[in-house]
């Protein structure tokens, strides 16, 4: 019970994530296109829950038997402490939305993640609501050759993934790691020895030949999943924009070691690439587990420091581009 | 990671507890959660912290339960060897329990347990889970026959009678029951012969049904009126491509040499390296890590598009100059019959006359006869129909 409690949402872009808002939000820009500013989102989902007693609400006046075994750190706002292990984020909280009284009451993981990724919505045994990301790629504009949602590296197995929406509304799964020296998205350019103009016959050939479907009235799942990705394949081919956005050699080193050497800074290296070049909501399944029932504090001691790190290079690499936006 | 951190089901048995305090055994909780779901197609996980919401499970009945694996000691000296003077370590059964859970509601130490069913009584020569391979094989029993049968025919019809196929629940009843308790009952009584099980759920008119649908049953999904499209397996899909493109399928030595030939189907280990292990991440193939039938995923994804279309180690198979391709191309010079040829081969059909006339004014219209006919298997490979199972 205690755990669940604890998950927590990490939430970055102040894109009024929280509650059932985001709809509204995207409806609103989709009408009224001038008025609305574009907000795109990274989220971190941070898989078993990371205790906020431990990081931005510490509670340093109750008993010393249920208190954190960290000390709270004074930050930018007066008043305001969190973890001694969060130096960096503790400058930067001013440019932040916290959240402090996300919570739910389900007694069990999987049930608890659904609710979490579900959009809001409590599960359900006879229906799947769809992570964030299906529901901004279903309600946003899609940009010929750009993904409206990337998954880095794969959405999040424990939620629902695109859920009732249908498959065509997943996220684009990178599938590799960024962190690995041999990262590369397969697959995203046009093979050296086929030419554009080959390329267009084949697609004519498979276009023209490609009917075995088409007398049912009711196209299933599968197929409209299908019918989606080809047109998404096509048009990403094509696109150089987006193959220099997944190459992250082009990334200046000394950017890459600000982020840190490791998994979660390196997905965060790319996500902010990926926004950079249109891409408007990217899903970072965190590496480190925070299911920390067993040694919160050891594991805390080694995970806490990397999100730290990672987390406030994001926020003022994006702020240094005119990325970060706090209204 | 070493073999012993490794932690999935291939590396079972090494995924212990070993701390100082206890001693080194395995969970018996968790062997208890996935015997229960893959031989009784009963989900136990919601009973471990409280009654479960929808079914009968209370606490008591899934430490019981566990009490059944507890009697499992994987390290130490077998007392009867002990006696012969024989001091070898290994795994081997004691009345003595490795751990004891309690009944949470009378704080009473529990014993092994049938689920839902008697204690089992620990001596010497009595091993607990023996005792349990009897009873969930014996004729009466409400689980292990219908979790298999269910399971087999989710396999094949894309929809379990039971569905989620290993969730088996009070609140969770078979679309058909008596379709369920028939092909059980002959389970069973045929001593479980797997081989007349799958023979009997092939020959079903309900199996052999026709995708295309009419005015009536468009909508249906869970009344077998007509066939469900599914996209392939991601073995199937592995192996269809191999098949198709007359290429073998790669995966690397690291853990061994796959045999030559063998077909992806046949591998048994989870984490595999090369780039086959690729193709088969993106079409969904289990890591069996978690202890669920959902973990495999059938639905489609860019990922496997973008593979299909684009794929320089997809396309290097269509162009293989050992590769099914270039050898027909060489080998036939009858266009029309090639044609014919990559149609039956792809798609197991004859191709329709527009069919055959749009491909060779492809061919045509090539740089050359080969690339023609590349382009030709490329289209084969991307469409609906190579893989969507219908």
């Amino acid at each position: 019970m205690l755990k669940i409690s604890r998950r927590n949402l990490l939430k970055l872009g102040g894109a009024g994530l929280a509650g059932l808002t985001l709809p509204t939000l995207l409806h609103a820009q989709a009408q009224n296109r001038r008025a609305t500013r574009t907000k795109n989102v990274i989220f971190i989902w941070q898989q078993g829950g990371p205790p906020h007693q431990d990081m931005w609400d510490m509670k340093p006046d109750c008993a010393s038997e249920n208190r954190s075994e960290f000390s709270p750190i004074a930050t930018a706002l007066p008043g305001y402490r969190i973890c001694e292990l969060m130096p960096r984020l503790a400058r930067l909280v001013q440019r932040m939305t916290i959240l402090r009284g996300v919570n739910h009451h389900i007694p069990d993981h999987n049930p608890g993640s659904m609710y979490m990724l579900g959009s809001g919505n409590p599960p359900n045994p006879t229906i799947f609501h769809p992570t964030w990301s299906a529901v901004v790629k279903r309600e946003t504009e899609s940009r010929p050759g750009i993904p409206t949602a990337v998954a880095i590296p794969s959405e999040p197995s424990e939620g629902p993934n695109s859920g009732f929406l249908g498959a065509a509304w997943q996220s684009f799964a990178t599938q590799a790691d960024p962190n690995d020296r041999d990262f590369r998205v397969r697959a995203l350019a046009m093979p050296r020895d086929i030419d554009l103009a080959r390329f267009e016959r084949r697609r004519q050939l498979l276009d023209d030949t490609s009917r075995c479907f088409d007398e049912l009235t009711e196209r299933p799942d599968v197929l409209r999943g299908l019918d989606r990705f080809h047109q998404d394949a096509y048009s990403i081919i094509q696109s150089p924009a987006t193959r220099r956005a997944f190459d992250v050699e082009q990334e200046p080193t000394t950017v890459r070691d600000r982020y840190g050497r490791n998994k979660l800074g390196q997905r965060l290296m790319l996500a902010r690439r990926l926004v950079e070049a249109g891409v408007r909501f990217v899903t970072i399944s965190e590496p480190v587990g925070w299911d920390t029932h067993e040694a919160n504090f050891r594991r805390l001691r080694e995970n806490l420091p990397v999100v730290d790190l990672a987390v406030s290079t994001l926020i003022e690499d994006l702020r240094d581009r005119g990325l970060w936006t706090t209204r | 990671m070493g073999y012993a951190t490794r932690n999935s089901l291939d590396f079972f048995h090494s995924n212990l507890i070993h701390t100082r305090e206890k001693p080194r055994i395995i969970d018996s909780k968790k062997v208890a959660l996935r015997v229960a779901t893959t031989f009784l197609g009963v989900r136990l996980e919601c009973a471990q912290c409280h009654k479960h919401p929808n079914d009968r499970w209370s606490q008591g009945d899934f430490f019981g339960f566990a009490m059944t694996f507890a009697h499992t000691h994987i390290a130490g000296v077998d007392p009867k060897l002990k006696a012969a003077k024989v001091n070898l370590s290994g795994v081997h059964v004691q009345p003595t329990p490795v751990e004891t859970f309690v009944d949470p509601e009378t704080q009473q130490p529990l014993s092994a347990r049938l689920l839902g069913g008697a204690n089992i009584v620990v001596k010497d020569d009595v091993d607990p889970r023996k005792e349990l391979w009897q009873w969930m094989t014996s004729k009466d029993n409400p689980y292990f026959a219908r979790a298999l049968v269910n399971r087999v025919w989710a396999f094949y019809l894309g929809r379990g009678l039971i569905e989620p196929a290993d969730s088996q629940a009070a609140a969770n009843p078979a679309t058909h029951p008596d379709v369920l308790d028939e092909l059980a009952r002959d389970f069973i009584e045929h001593k479980f012969d797997l081989r007349r099980l799958h023979r009997r759920i092939l020959t079903t008119l309900a199996y052999q049904r026709d995708w295309r649908t009419n005015a009536t049953n468009a909508k249906d999904e869970r009344h077998y009126s007509h066939r469900l499209l599914r996209r392939l397996d991601a073995e199937q899909a592995v192996d269809a491509i191999a098949q198709v493109t007359g290429t073998p399928v790669r995966f690397s030595k690291r853990f061994g040499t796959p045999r030559e030939g063998i077909k992806a189907a046949e591998l048994a280990l989870s984490r595999m390296g090369g780039d086959d292990a690729y193709v088969l991440q993106i079409f969904g193939r289990p890591l069996r890590v978690q202890n669920c039938d959902c973990e495999r995923s059938g639905a489609a994804s860019l990922s496997q598009t973008l593979y299909l279309f684009n794929d320089e180690k997809l396309l290097g198979k269509i162009h293989d100059p050992k590769g099914r391709l270039k050898n027909l191309v060489d080998a036939m010079a009858d266009d029309r019959r090639l044609v014919e040829e990559l149609y039956l081969w792809t798609l197991t059909r004859y191709p329709t006359p527009t069919e055959i006339d749009r491909s060779l004014k492809h061919v045509r219209l090539a740089g050359s006869r080969l690339e023609g006919y590349q382009d030709v298997m490329w289209s084969l490979l991307n469409r609906h129909d190579f893989v969507v199972n219908h």
